[in-house]
């Protein structure tokens, strides 16, 4: 199982999301998370013409243990993905797999008890994105 | 009214317009009928409004490609948003270059059905309809990186006007 972390960060880099998936202590996933947001911002602000502006934006940093991957909507919720360092992941499979969490997040931003940019405290989404990730890329 | 050679979805489709088209009648009725004053009833139906265009928002862009500059977002709402929410695109949009845009509408579709003894009075009476229309365009505006005030203006029922005034500094 080499998905390590998952997070949804709001518009203002609030946290709304973090969930992780291994043993290590939750606080190092935190930092990692916080450190990518600066990488997202970079590449985010290179607008180069003509090109299309995806919304997959590919691994965005490699540390010791981890690769982090980076995906941000349109409505500027960004999405990470951490996964341990020997996974063999393609980036079609990592693209695929934001695709299908982008859609959980839909489900649970389009209830009305939830209010947009807030924490998300679901426990059914937190569940959908376990088996998510449990089932690996 | 009813066409006899309407297909199961577009019957489905019709009922739920229909019922929709009347439920927001009667929710900004309401509202403004239970409110003290109708400056709070303007701000509760603007909030309700901008609460459910943040969220409109999510679902429609969900497959669309990120865009690249304000006036592409302004387009999105002229052209799909417009168009999912009032079955039919934007008629113009002017803009100052300063922040300010005006989207026209000839045939605002929430306010077409309607009429009192003149149009003086008509137009008096529609008002109170465009203020949760406002609300969902700031609130979709707001969720894609575009903070603004929306305000309408009817011209004569059935044509109106949105203007956009972007918040400073964007």
């Amino acid at each position: 199982m080499s998905i390590a972390a998952l997070a949804v960060i709001g518009r203002q880099n609030n946290p709304l999301f973090l969930q992780t998936f291994s043993s290590d202590v939750g606080l190092k996933f935190h930092f990692i998370v916080h450190a990518s947001l600066d990488v997202i911002e970079e590449k985010v602000k290179k607008k180069s013409k003509g090109e299309k502006l995806e919304k997959y934006l590919g691994l965005l940093y490699p540390t010791e243990d981890f690769k982090v991957y980076g995906y941000i909507t349109n409505t500027l919720v960004k999405m990470i993905l951490v996964i341990s360092e020997s996974s063999t992941a393609k980036d079609l499979d990592i693209k695929y797999f934001f695709d299908k969490f982008h859609q959980l997040f839909l489900k649970v931003t389009s209830n009305p008890f939830y209010e947009t940019n807030s924490k998300i405290e679901s426990p059914r989404f937190a569940s959908a994105v376990e088996s998510l990730a449990l089932k690996g890329l | 009214c009813c066409s006899p050679v309407m297909t199961t979805t577009q019957r489905q489709r019709f009922v739920a317009e229909s019922c929709f088209d009347y439920l927001n009648l009667v929710m900004a009725d309401t509202i403004f009928e239970t409110s003290e004053r109708s400056e709070v009833a303007i701000s509760k139906m603007e909030l309700l409004g901008f609460r459910v265009g943040q969220k409109l928002i999510e679902k429609y862009t969900l497959d669309k490609l990120r865009f690249g500059e304000k006036i592409d977002i302004i387009k999105f709402i002229c052209r799909e948003f417009w168009t999912t929410l009032f079955q039919k695109q934007v008629d113009s949009l002017r803009t100052n270059r300063k922040g300010v845009y005006v989207l026209s509408d000839n045939k605002f579709h929430w306010i077409t059905s309607l009429s009192a003894e003149n149009a003086a009075k008509t137009k008096q009476l529609a008002e109170k309809y465009l203020v949760f229309p406002c609300g969902l365009i700031k609130g979709a505006l707001d969720v894609l990186g575009v903070p603004c005030s929306v305000k309408a203006e009817i011209t004569t029922v059935p044509q109106c006007t949105f203007t956009i005034t972007l918040k400073p500094g964007q």
